[in-house]
């Protein structure tokens, strides 16, 4: 085939598919509203466009489908036949063997031999039907072995994007003005005077980080690229098991970079086809609970805090929390101890535990093996999250929480000797201190295997130092990194840790591919290369996750009353303040030149978003305000306030103690709910929640950021 | 008139090496490597090549020879791909060599030692050999 001729029949092929996917869609809603014409208009026009270049480019056997199919569908359109289920399932058999026989072409370049008789006498006999006559039995056509509901990651013709115009025209701009500041910067680079090239200097900078943002943006797609296919899947798994389900779909238009799109797609066939199968009961059933016949499964997605947040809810009977717990008792899943103090929330995570099952039931649509564990390892493969919320009898929610993107992760910079390594923020839990001292988490050995003690946890403890052969010896203080690894966890013992920061994944190059150890490659501010460690994969070379896995340790937050364990901080020279810790975020320091005003409000960039910085005792009593600015460096204690992020300005942080109680204040004042003696000092007892006025500019800030 | 060949020549420890010029990218300075553990043994690690991140072997340890001393002078030498380029590091650059065709011997017979593999043939120099290095057979070490 000449390079012309094969560029025609890959644009034939891209152009069928996604005819394809339209008859798919409309063939589902034609099922449900059979008298819609528009939807039959654009059936009709779509298989007769995909008829014509079929003849065009001589392919036969496409084309008698295509054109017995278009027979139907004018029938159909005249109101000579009606639309009923038969119809529905030859037709979409159709579009099956279409896109198989497409398939076929993208690899071999013919149509291949085959036998389409069954389908095309199926097709005629449907035509020549009485309008009111009874209908062939159901399953009059076989459908393909193979039916196409499988939508994999890697469907041919996915390779390519659809780019806005307007978008590679800005795009094309920012390059226009890169060049220009580049030859700025090449012709002021002899200059003497470092301001000239400083400034130059910026301009690159600034224009750099903008294109960046830019070509990230086109890789962006509406989520309901991954959800195109659903109406299908869902309509012949609802058929499969006798169910009636409605689908519906909204926030398809909320944008997603395409590599998450790509790595959503099997995790989301999974949870839908559970909905359907073990969350939506039988039409029967739904009628005796008062319920209407058709169960609904709704998809949402919506941007929050930087992230997409996917839902995937039916509103059928639920997950019996008791039935979860009496299975996993049974099995030894959970040891008795913990079993007393766990809530419903927690018995109810154990679903996505590798083969946890309440049913014992095996259908060909699920429990073929495939659990829950799968889809929550996948999506923690690419940094996102999976819970599950449930009520008996009204149904069963997924949240699924994504990255934007894939190609720019937060990292935790981390130190061994002289290496260091990135380890991706999503998989990191904690971090804590080791070594003697009172700060120190206690590293205990048994059998010969490490493990740290934290607070009523043992975390499987592996030494990055042995693990890398790195030179040297460990340090008396070091750190470990709590990481998460699919359904289990464990401790990476490091040397130092450094700060988070957004790092631009490359691939590692082929020939170390081998190392599932990485996840790829990065390079740090300072231009040296670091290696991104996989979790799951550093966990496996420990030899760790063979066992039964081991559980998240409890966050202390949840352990202790919250209210009553304080973070002790200076808050001017002089004037002590506690705030509550269980909703201390993280302590950030801040260069002054990371600091930016915006209307009159302070902010600093923190975790992709905009973090709202707020003078503690200013707002507690206006007098006394203090003005920072001055100095170097800022420490902000970021804490979640009124449920949402605000970095409280301290002159430093002291120590984090417990009290039994609160005492009154010394000084009544709005957000001191207490004066405790700790430390050496009388210290306020601070509700930084109060101290946010509602509907002011902070406050509006950091609700549009967590948004 | 015979066919003539150009070399950028290198020496690992004494013995002279060539890589056939269009292979090679550039010749540069030592650059801070980032060690890669796990990795096969000639890997010297990973550097930032304005940008790139390009994978550097140590020749030495391909061709089986004892580490360099920790101040001896190093070089490295950015082999060409489009892809992939790959760093060779040696002991110091030589010239470039255009050398005659009909001067060229296969590999003897008697090459058997850890880096017999990479070295495709020999060409007789008037002082000394030239031992000509298969680039692809080197870049296989990164993965070996």
């Amino acid at each position: 085939m000449s390079e012309a001729d094969d560029r025609i029949v890959q644009e034939f092929l891209h152009e069928s598919r996604e005819h394809l996917d339209q008859l798919d869609r409309d063939l589902v809603t034609l099922e449900s509203e059979p008298g819609s014409s528009a939807t039959l208009a654009r059936a009709f026009r779509a298989l007769h466009t995909l008829k014509g270049t079929c003849g065009f480019l001589g392919f036969t056997r496409l084309g008698a489908i295509g054109h017995t199919g278009e027979g139907l569908l004018a029938r159909l359109r005249d109101g000579d036949v009606t639309f009923s289920l038969d119809v529905a399932s030859a037709l979409l058999t159709l579009v099956d063997r279409v896109r198989r026989l497409l398939d076929e072409i993208e690899r071999t370049g013919g149509e291949g031999t085959g036998d389409d008789s069954v389908l095309l006498s199926a097709l005629q006999r449907l035509q020549g039907a009485p309008a009111t006559g009874s209908a062939p039995a159901l399953h009059a056509v076989e459908p393909d072995a193979e039916p196409v509901d499988e939508p994999s990651g890697s469907a041919p013709g996915e390779a390519r994007i659809k780019v806005d115009v307007q978008r590679l025209d800005r795009l094309m701009d920012l390059v226009g003005e890169l060049v220009l500041a580049r030859n700025q910067l090449v012709t002021r680079a002899g200059s003497t005077d470092p301001r000239v090239v400083h400034e130059a200097t910026q301009r690159v900078s600034a224009l750099t980080s903008q294109l960046q943002s830019e070509v990230m943006e086109t890789r962006l797609q509406p989520i309901a690229t991954a959800w195109d296919r659903l109406p299908r899947l869902v309509r012949d798994t609802a058929v499969a098991c006798g169910k009636e389900v409605r689908l519906e779909l909204e926030g398809g238009e909320t944008e997603i970079d395409r590599s998450v799109l790509d790595a959503i797609r099997d995790p989301l066939v999974h949870l839908v086809r559970n909905a359907i199968d073990h969350g939506i009961e039988s039409p029967t059933v739904r009628e005796a609970c008062g319920k209407p016949r058709a169960g609904v499964l709704r998809l949402s997605a919506s941007h929050a805090g930087g992230r997409v947040r996917l839902e995937v809810s039916d509103d059928g009977a639920g997950i019996p929390v008791d039935r979860v717990r009496a299975r996993a008792l049974e099995r030894g899943l959970v040891a008795d101890v913990r079993a007393q103090h766990m809530s419903d929330r927690e018995w109810l995570d154990l679903v996505f535990r590798p083969g946890f099952t309440t049913t014992d039931k095996v259908t060909s649509v699920s429990g073929r093996g495939v659990g829950l564990d799968v889809v929550r390892e996948h999506l923690a493969a690419i940094g996102g999250s999976v819970e599950v919320r449930t009520q008996p009898l009204a149904g069963t929610t997924f949240e699924l929480r994504l990255p934007l993107t894939l190609a720019i992760v937060p990292a935790l910079v981390v130190a061994c000797g002289d290496e260091r390594y990135a380890l991706p923020q999503s998989a990191v839990l904690e971090v804590v201190r080791t070594g003697p001292g009172r700060n120190g988490a206690e590293i205990a050995t048994v059998a010969g295997g490490r493990v740290l003690r934290l607070r009523d946890a043992l975390i499987p403890l592996v030494s990055l130092r042995e693990q890398f052969e790195v030179p040297g010896d460990a340090p008396e203080h070091g750190f470990a990194v709590v990481l998460q690894s699919g359904a289990s966890c464990f401790a990476l013992q490091v040397d130092e840790t450094g700060e988070t920061q957004e790092v631009v994944v490359r691939p590692i190059g082929a020939a170390h591919r081998g190392l599932a150890v990485f996840a790829g490659v990065t390079l740090l501010g300072d231009g040296r290369v670091a290696l991104i460690l996989d979790p799951a994969g550093t966990a496996r070379r420990a030899g760790l996750g063979l066992d039964a896995p081991v559980a998240a340790p409890v966050p202390p937050a949840r352990r202790v009353a919250a209210e009553h364990e304080w973070l002790v901080c200076e808050l001017r020279e002089g004037w002590f303040g506690a705030l509550p810790l269980g909703e201390v975020l993280r302590i950030e320091e801040f260069g002054r030149n990371q600091i930016e005003r915006l209307g009159g409000q302070l902010v600093a960039r923190w975790r992709g978003r905009m973090l709202p910085l707020v003078e503690l005792a200013g707002a507690i009593d206006p007098d006394r305000a203090t003005s920072r600015l001055s100095r170097r460096r800022l420490t902000a204690v970021v804490h979640e306030s009124a449920g949402v992020p605000v970095g409280w300005l301290v002159d430093q942080v002291l120590d984090a103690v417990v009290t039994t109680e609160v005492p009154p204040p010394v000084v009544p004042r709005k957000g001191v709910r207490g004066t405790a003696e700790l430390v050496g000092h009388p210290v306020d007892l601070l509700d930084p929640s109060a101290l946010l006025a509602p509907g002011g500019s902070c406050e509006r800030l950091a609700r549009r950021e967590a948004a | 008139m015979s066919e003539r060949r150009r070399f950028a020549t290198l020496r690992v420890e004494g013995t002279l090496y060539g890589i056939e010029a269009e292979h090679v990218q550039e010749v540069m300075g030592p650059a801070p490597l980032t060690r890669l553990p796990l990795a096969a043994p000639a890997v010297a690690g990973l550097m930032n090549l304005r940008g790139r991140i390009v994978t550097v072997l140590e020749l030495r340890r391909c061709l089986g020879l004892p580490p360099r001393a920790a101040d001896a002078r190093v070089v490295n030498v950015v082999l060409r791909a489009a892809d992939n380029p790959m760093g060779l590091l040696a002991d110091e650059i030589g010239e470039v060599l255009e050398v005659d065709a009909s001067a060229w011997a296969p590999r003897p017979e008697t090459a058997h030692g850890p880096g017999a593999g990479l070295v495709s043939g020999v060409y007789r120099l008037e002082s000394e050999l030239l031992c000509v290095l298969d680039p692809e057979a080197v870049r296989a070490r990164a993965a070996a």
